[in-house]
């Protein structure tokens, strides 16, 4: 229904139908969205800063922590920025068991997201029922890293902890559990009535939107963009995957038109396509060394006295990650930049929250599958609370200004 | 009314179907306790599980490796006196600690080892139990005053 009055709706920065602080404020046309304003920045942690005082090997496990469930992504991007500096070759054994690694965390993540957004609906017998069989994922995990979240897996120049012939058991057996429900799971995501009564129409960017707002991972696939770092620019094991195709929902026979529903579908179908990835890696797992047998003050030593800088970048489970590193012969880098998917995904919100309903809110909102902390990477405060805009030109200046001056020092 | 009175003092006294917590307070032998079911069997982890840190004073060295690699900085080197020997020792502070074993992983002594215990909650952050080779420091550290000043 649309009226002819418009009202604002604020929804945030606390909000029990998000996980993290962000602030919506919507305008109203009856039932109708007319418009929307996002506010970032409720959450800066200042990682980036907290990591130029650290050692190479601390930040490994500061950035773990930059997001909760792509707590192996993040790490893996900055030891690729690292090793692209450093040229350390990694062993072919190290490179496979990454890639699992990644492949495990790409499927909890995935699983996760499905049970949240059944929850946004109301499904909760739904939610329930994915993050039940989540579990024996994380068990997984847990078998072979030693924690469900926050790994501490990773190290430059390989991996720490090696796969024995126990966990290839138990990531067997798991595969075989999730071969088993992927059918009847699938069934229920992408044929319920329900289900696709609430996704479907809902939440529409266009692929010429995505491809303007520059979206990454399953939003931008979900709108027909054939975008998948793992395909575009391999890393890992995934040079040696000639199977391997960015997922569109193309493969189910159903031509894309970016609502919740294609996103979802292409969730469904990159479960399968990881577990066909795993399958693929234990089958074809080198033997070899994990790492190059050096110790970490060995490696913090090594990258003492190098300069350059690197570009590290890996498809999380949200999207693209992307860290840059500068180093100047210092036991600690003097730039990392990190960039997270939901900072390019963040601004799809306002095509798809535009012309929709209010109770359609929270389902859009979790489609892009959002981290708010992982995106806020820059906050402005001010003593008296005001707020202000600065424009590109400004911070271009700015940013100008900064290294001129540590250019003439 | 009178019905929930009674149910309230019937709970009192029946026997308690949770563990005591903290852990501490639970007594050291526990297998006799287990087949009067008074307390609950610990959950099994898993083989790698990373818990409690353990610290062996007489074989570490003071090298100060562990501290460097850190990546919570929940070690701390101590300067003491073993043996009329000037050296350095460390602590572990449990409440700041990852658990990534990056410091066992590190050490050439293997002076600092993981266990599988993960209770370890307390009413004190800075107490013995929370600070690993606190009761070291407390009888060999030497408190330089010239450092403070």
């Amino acid at each position: 229904m649309k009226s002819d009055i418009v009202y604002p709706l604020n929804i945030g920065p606390v909000h029990p139908a998000f996980k993290e602080p962000i602030k919506f404020t919507f305008r109203i046309e009856g039932e109708q969205v007319a418009g929307v304003d996002i506010d970032f920045g409720y959450t800066h942690r200042g990682i980036e800063k907290i990591a130029l005082e650290r050692n190479y090997i601390q930040i490994i496990y500061l950035l773990e922590r930059v997001c909760g469930i792509c707590s192996f992504s993040h790490p893996l991007a900055y030891c690729l920025a690292i090793e692209d500096v450093a040229e350390i070759q990694v062993p072919d054994r190290a490179r496979y068991i990454r890639t699992i690694i990644g492949e495990l965390e790409r499927l909890h993540s995935h699983l996760l997201w499905t049970g949240i957004a059944a929850h946004e609906i109301g499904f909760d017998t739904l939610f329930m029922y994915t993050w039940n069989i989540r579990e024996k994922v994380l068990d997984c995990l847990e078998e072979f890293t030693g924690n469900r979240i926050n790994y501490g897996m990773l190290t430059i120049g390989g991996v720490r902890r090696d796969i024995t012939p126990e966990n290839s058991e138990t990531i067997t057996r798991m595969l075989e559990y999730y071969m088993e429900l992927y059918d009847r799971a699938s069934e229920i995501l992408l044929d319920d009535l329900t289900l696709r009564a609430r996704t479907e129409g809902i939440g529409i960017l266009s692929r010429e939107q995505a491809e303007m707002f520059c979206a990454v991972g399953p939003t931008a696939r979900g709108s027909g963009l054939l975008k998948d770092v793992r395909i575009d620019y391999p890393v890992n094991a995934y040079y040696d995957i000639p199977w391997l195709n960015p997922i569109s929902p193309r493969d189910i026979g159903k031509e894309p038109i970016g609502d919740v529903y294609d996103r979802m579908a292409v969730r469904v179908l990159e479960i399968k396509q990881s577990l066909n990835v795993i399958q693929f890696c234990m089958e074809n797992l080198p033997e070899g060394d994990i790492n190059s047998g050096e110790g970490a003050v060995k490696i913090i030593n090594k990258l003492k006295k190098l300069e350059g800088e690197g570009i590290g970048r890996y498809e999380a489970p949200r999207g693209e990650v992307c860290h840059y590193v500068i180093l100047d012969n210092q036991e600690h880098p003097i730039q990392l930049k990190v960039k997270a998917p939901t900072y390019s995904n963040g601004f799809t919100w306002i095509p798809m929250l535009t012309n929709i309903e209010i109770a359609d809110i929270p389902i859009v909102i979790a489609s892009i599958d959002p981290c708010v902390a992982c995106a806020d990477r820059m906050t402005f405060i001010r003593k008296d609370g005001a707020k202000e805009r600065y424009s590109w030109d400004y911070l271009h200046q700015k940013s100008i200004q900064k290294y001129k001056r540590s250019a003439n020092q | 009314m009178l019905g929930m009175v009674y149910k309230v003092i019937e709970q009192i006294f029946s026997k308690k179907s949770t563990n005591c917590f903290p852990m501490k307070y639970i007594p050291n032998n526990t297998t006799q306790y287990l087949n009067q079911g008074i307390i609950h069997p610990p959950i099994v982890v898993k083989e790698g599980f990373r818990g409690r840190l353990e610290y062996d004073f007489q074989s570490c060295t003071g090298c100060g490796l562990c501290s460097k690699v850190c990546p919570a900085n929940a070690i701390e080197l101590y300067s003491a006196e073993i043996n009329s020997k000037k050296t350095k020792r460390v602590v572990i502070y449990l409440t700041r600690c990852t658990f990534c074993k990056e410091c066992v992983d590190i050490c050439p002594r293997n002076s600092i080892t993981i266990t599988k215990s993960f209770c370890m909650a307390d009413y004190k952050k800075y107490g013995n139990s929370l600070v690993v080779g606190s009761e070291y420091r407390q009888q060999f550290e030497i408190k330089d005053h010239a450092d403070v000043e």
